[in-house]
């Protein structure tokens, strides 16, 4: 959807979107003035728009934010001054802004606040799958959760509403699944943001010191347990889904939330049974009575949880009916004794949940799936997999092909082993093939952070690399680097300063050099200050700081091989930007030439191509240890018949360059370096135009 | 009562899986016959050359248009298929059909390219030992999972026509759409196209190409 579109002041129009379209539609309607990120999948598109509406619109601000917990500041003052504000990141973002969070709620709010996070069950793009409803538990924080698209949307609007009548922040648990789904929304009505806030002064509120904390603690414990007892509001998150007001077929009720809902529906559709299920959307606090409502009105004897991770509904289920409902003492509840708790569900886990407890007349359904599960059993895992790798032309390949052959080299003449300790960025992906540069990663800044122990007890001949990239650095790894600068410990920092929050789509960041920006024409109105890495880095007058370019393998090499030698700590500054980024600015730029020329005004043009020559050997050196992906390898067959069930036939391996990856705009034919028989060709054409 | 239509796109990142995906989606909210639409696609790393699929799942009304299924819906929501369910797979890549097996069965109907996009390391280095499977086994194993399987070299059949690989897609659309008449009206469809993608005439001159080539076989 076009972002113009997704802006479109056209209420009561259908339009089919994506989850994070939704959100950020309904941040729109719901008349936020503020919002921040840090940018984090499944959640990270979110951001990109509000960006984009921010840069368009003077009423709504919009900060990528130098970590999750900048971020949730800076919304919690935008909202104690009355103004709407939300702020999003994904699961593990939690974590960074976990200080203020357990303490701000005793305040409250003013201008309604949401917190959208995100969470991946499946672990499909992060380092964990923590189940941040949990963090309810001790915050005690509402947690709202959508289930469709439509409702990614619509519960915005009301969290927000929640928000302003309780004083409190929100919670919206957001899963991948529902992040990347499409669905179709009705667009609503677009409300003006209040513009200019104030803020009354309120220390028995806002400042809290012993005996206030106190007191704010219990206020905000007696909001939520206002909230928890709120019919209205349970009505309008929570949903009752009945069949064509059939009368159910047993007394088996069930319970879910989110994207699960939509699994539980289908898994009944197929399995033709007609349970009444009640549909969280608020699923922290839950109200007692309405739950123990839900099962006398159908009488249950049977409730079944359904949910990821962990057994939060099905604990809460348990409480409630255990101390708060006396006729339902009895009532057996079943969730993750039958369910796994890790990973995402689906429809055939649910369905298979389901048939242990209800009579379902197509069970050979269930016999079909394993039987197919067998037999897929002996045929996937021969099949081989397909790695992720750096991008072609990328500007971190030299780097990993440059420390390794040093790395090895000085392992042979010294035997000394090095570690690499790993952090989360591109660089990430030195630890697939060919590379394999990377011994752990865990979170956010404990690359630098972990070298820091190790360090200083390591035996002698084991020497540590520390990775961290520019974004990663001014979100969490300033603090752990000034900690090794502190000791001098002996570890070298490479810090990759891409200018770019490349890998979850280039977001621009503090290092983002405001020229890299212009282009974007209005886009970039909102951009802030930059502050050069370099500087701030040589300012901490580490004596073995090395700053240097990445497409030169020799002088990468020469520099690896003095600097990892020497003692105490030693930082290299990798300095080129995103491969990718830059050459897709370098189109743009081209292409608005090319338009100037359609004008009139005449250029020339010069176009650089590389190739592989025929009379390679294939040593394999630049397609097997340096791995750019548009270096690539084709059979060529002498029987071209596809259909020929032939195996003997006879295959040649040809090596090629992939003309439409490789980006010789960016990369100077850095594989040329690569190799030793120079049969890596480059072609520079001119024409004049 | 309605009748949930599956469609599962599968292919290698940077084939065009997920435009595809995201242009069926749209096709279902254009289309007088489908009263609602839900998707997904995956994201993230794997978007470069890595395993990629996309759905787009269909409600139709049985009065309409009865799929004969076993079961039938009240709502839609959920963007996944279940194991068995999907009623036309759109097999950009073998490799990666076959890998998503769990989704074809005797209701399936494939549309597959044969052309191969070799992961690099099968061609050299860490998975070597894995073997890129031979078409003829790939077609074998289809033929044993599916109600029907049309495939070929749609690259090939795209470079020859319109002297460019890229419209193999549209191609492999127009195959999908005659093999469901009932489900794709072929005037929405070209519309939806004229919409989503560059070089409309082309795309829907394959899509038209596509369309009669299943006739033809």
């Amino acid at each position: 959807m076009k972002l113009s579109e997704l802006f479109e002041d056209s209420s009561g129009k259908e339009v089919l979107m994506s989850g994070n379209e939704a959100f950020a539609r309904g941040i729109y309607e719901a008349g936020v003035r503020f919002t921040a990120n840090y940018p984090g999948t499944p959640l990270s598109e979110v951001g990109d728009y509000l960006k984009y509406l921010s840069d368009t619109s003077e009423e709504f601000t919009f900060d990528y934010a130098l970590n999750e917990k900048v971020a949730l500041e800076s919304c919690l003052g935008a909202s104690w001054s009355g103004v709407r504000s939300v702020v999003m990141f994904k699961h593990l973002g939690l974590n960074v802004a976990a200080d203020p969070l357990h303490t701000f709620p005793y305040s409250g709010v003013n201008g309604g606040m949401l917190i959208l996070c995100g969470g991946d069950p499946g672990i499909l793009s992060s380092t964990n799958a923590q189940d941040n409803r949990l963090y309810s538990l001790h915050t005690k924080i509402p947690i709202i959760e959508p289930a469709t698209v439509q409702e990614c949307k619509d519960f915005i609007k009301e969290g927000l509403r929640v928000s302003e009548l309780y004083k409190i922040p929100i919670y919206i648990h957001a899963t991948t699944r529902l992040c990347h789904s499409h669905g179709t929304v009705t667009l609503g009505e677009i409300r003006k943001p209040k513009q200019e806030g104030h803020f009354n002064k309120d220390p028995d509120r806002f400042v809290n010191t012993l005996g206030r904390a106190l007191n704010n603690q219990k206020q905000y414990f007696q909001k939520i347990s206002d909230l928890a007892k709120n019919r209205k509001i349970f009505n309008l998150f929570n949903k009752i889904k009945l069949w064509n007001n059939e009368e159910p077929q047993s007394k088996i009720g069930i319970i879910t939330s989110g994207v699960c809902y939509s699994y539980v529906l289908q898994a009944c559709h197929k399995l033709n049974i007609n349970p009444p299920i009640l549909k969280l959307g608020l699923i922290f606090p839950i109200n007692r009575e309405e739950i123990c409502h839900f099962a006398n009105e159908y009488q249950l004897n049977l409730l079944l949880t359904v949910e990821e991770l962990e057994s939060f509904i099905e604990t809460f289920s348990k409480r409630v009916f255990c101390n708060y409902c006396d006729a339902m003492r009895d009532l057996e509840i079943h969730g993750k004794d039958y369910l796994p708790n890790t990973g995402e569900l689906n429809t055939d886990l649910v369905m298979r949940f389901f048939a242990h407890f209800f009579e379902v007349d197509n069970k050979y359904l269930l016999e079909e799936f394993s039987k197919k599960e067998e037999s897929l059993k002996e045929i996937l895992p021969d099949l081989p997999i397909r790695q992720p790798t750096f991008c072609p032309g990328c500007q971190y390949r030299p780097v990993f092909y440059a420390l390794k052959h040093v790395t090895e080299r000085i392992y042979e003449e010294k035997n000394i082993e090095f570690i690499y300790s790993g952090d989360i960025g591109c660089y990430t992906l030195s630890e697939a093939y060919p590379f394999q540069l990377l011994d752990w990663v865990i979170c956010m800044g404990a690359g630098i952070g972990i070298a820091n122990g190790m360090a200083q007890t390591l035996e002698e001949n084991q020497k540590l690399i520390a990775y961290i990239g520019d974004s990663t650095f001014f979100h969490t790894g300033i603090q752990p680097l000034l900690n090794a600068f502190k000791n001098d410990i002996d570890l070298t920092v490479i810090i990759f300063n891409n200018y770019w929050t490349a890998m979850t789509g280039h977001q621009e960041l503090i290092a983002t050099p405001e020229e890299f920006l212009i282009e974007y024409g209005e886009y970039s109105s909102t951009h802030g200050k930059s502050i050069d890495l370099i500087n701030l880095v040589s300012d901490l007058g580490i004596e073995n700081l090395v700053i240097t370019d990445a497409y030169n393998i020799e002088k990468l090499e020469r520099l690896f091989y003095e600097t990892l030698q020497k003692e105490g700590l030693k930082v290299v500054v990798i300095n080129e930007e995103c491969a990718l980024e830059k050459e897709r600015r370098i189109r743009r730029e081209k292409r608005k030439i090319s338009s100037e020329n359609q004008k009139g005004i005449k250029t020339k043009k010069i176009e650089t191509y590389y190739t592989i020559s025929d009379s390679c050997v294939k040593c394999n050196e630049c397609i097997e240890f340096f791995g750019c992906p548009a270096i690539n390898a084709m059979f060529i067959e002498e029987d071209t018949n596809e259909n020929d069930n032939n195996e003997n036939k006879s295959r040649e391996l040809k090596y090629y360059i992939d003309q439409t990856m490789c980006i010789p705009d960016v990369c100077p034919g850095i594989c040329q370096q690569t190799c030793p028989n120079h049969m890596i060709l480059k072609t520079i054409i001119y024409r004049n135009l | 009562m309605a009748d949930i239509f599956n469609i599962l796109i599968t292919g290698v990142g940077g084939q065009g899986a997920i435009l595809l995906g995201q242009l069926l989606r749209d096709y279902g909210l254009l289309s007088p016959l489908i009263k609602n639409v839900v998707g997904t696609e995956t994201r993230g790393v794997s978007q470069r050359e890595g395993s990629v699929s996309a759905t787009a799942r269909y409600l139709i009304d049985s009065r309409i248009y009865s799929l004969d299924q076993k079961y039938k819906v009240d709502e839609l929501i959920s963007p996944l298929i279940p194991m068995n369910d999907s009623h036309i797979v759109l097999g950009l890549e073998p490799l990666e059909t076959i890998r998503n097996l769990k989704y074809i069965s005797e209701q399936t109907v494939v549309i597959l390219n044969t052309h191969q996009n070799f992961p690099r390391n099968v061609l050299l280095g860490s998975e070597q030992e894995k073997q890129y499977p031979s078409i003829a086994y790939i077609l074998d194993l289809l033929n044993q999972f599916a109600r029907r399987v049309i495939s070929m070299d749609f690259n090939k059949l795209s470079q020859s026509q319109f002297k460019n690989s890229i419209y193999a897609n549209s191609i492999i659309l127009g195959a999908g759409a005659n093999e469901f008449k009932n489900v794709f009206l072929k005037n929405e469809i070209i519309q939806v196209i004229q919409n989503n993608l560059k070089n409309p005439e082309i795309n829907i001159k394959a899509f038209e190409l596509g369309y009669d080539l299943v006739e033809a076989v």
